[in-house]
């Protein structure tokens, strides 16, 4: 079968339930950059398993409201699965460049800790 | 007997240029030929692939979080799609940054598979990645191939060697 009869076979509902947790993954993933955060910087900000990150980048993850606000906190970016525009990055090695089209977030929180022992963090 | 690096227009957009491949003898491509085998088994999972690959394609870019990295040799950019743990099947490719991704085939990933080493199905899928991968570095090495900067491929897209 051809990818165009398989297109117009799966339902736009479909599509978008897929496209909205892909265009979240895609929002951390450029937050993430935009305050040069690893995924084990991110783990111990928000005192989660880097394994979880991993996950939520994956855009395989179905978010709760709780999980959206707190990647929109410890972010400090719209991390809602509407629509934005994303970076384009071009990272191979036969090819690198980094072009940045469109990426206004606001002014990053002062974060600070308040134990040190625990991975627990706070904005001021 | 040959083949060629064939883009597929209805899955690309302005994020991300997607590609297959085609061996002379074969109208379809790789991508369209591991979706027939596995469409009556995984119905669900194989429009999932497809409306992941419209996302990258239109939107989002074939972005590393979406893969798994570093399937094949060191650099060569050979990935499998990153699916949800229960999800059966590898389909296999290569990511040039975000907007660039050739795919090829795939198979059913056991329960008891850790690798694609352990399965011949997945083996040869993924080593025909990295064939691949080695191929189109020659090309561009010989300026045969370019990579462009909206992810397309210009030049020679036809191998005669065998994948």
């Amino acid at each position: 079968m051809k990818i165009s009869d398989r297109l117009s076979r799966i339902s736009e509902l479909d599509y978008l339930k897929v496209a909205r947790r892909m265009r979240i993954a895609a929002q951390i993933d450029d937050a993430m950059k935009a305050k040069g955060l690893s995924k084990k910087d991110l783990a111990v900000l928000m005192n989660r398993r880097p394994s979880e990150i991993t996950k939520w980048l994956s855009g395989n993850q179905n978010f709760t409201s709780d999980i959206l606000a707190e990647l929109s906190y410890f972010l400090n970016a719209k991390i809602t699965g509407e629509k934005t525009e994303f970076v384009v990055q071009y990272t191979h090695s036969h090819y690198s460049e980094a072009e940045r089209i469109t990426l206004d977030f606001p002014r990053s929180p002062v974060i600070r800790p308040i134990s040190s022992k625990k991975a627990r963090w706070t904005s001021v | 007997m040959g083949f060629g690096i064939v883009k597929i227009t209805d899955l690309s957009g302005d994020a991300c240029k997607i590609y297959s491949v085609a061996r002379d003898d074969s109208e379809d491509t790789l991508l369209e030929l591991f979706l027939d085998e596995f469409d009556s088994q995984y119905p669900k999972q194989i429009d999932e692939i497809i409306n992941k690959l419209r996302f990258m394609g239109l939107e989002g870019g074939a972005r590393e979080g979406f893969f798994r990295e570093n399937e094949g040799k060191p650099g060569d950019g050979v990935v499998a799609l990153l699916n949800a743990p229960h999800f059966p099947l590898r389909l296999y490719g290569i990511r040039f940054g975000t907007s660039l991704l050739i795919l090829g085939s795939g198979g059913k990933k056991g329960i008891h598979t850790r690798t694609w080493q352990q399965d011949s199905k997945l083996k040869s899928s993924a080593e025909q990645m990295i064939r691949l991968s080695a191929l189109i570095t020659q090309r561009i090495k010989d300026k045969e191939i370019t990579l462009a900067s909206d992810g397309s491929i210009i030049g020679n897209k036809h191998f005669e060697e065998d994948l």
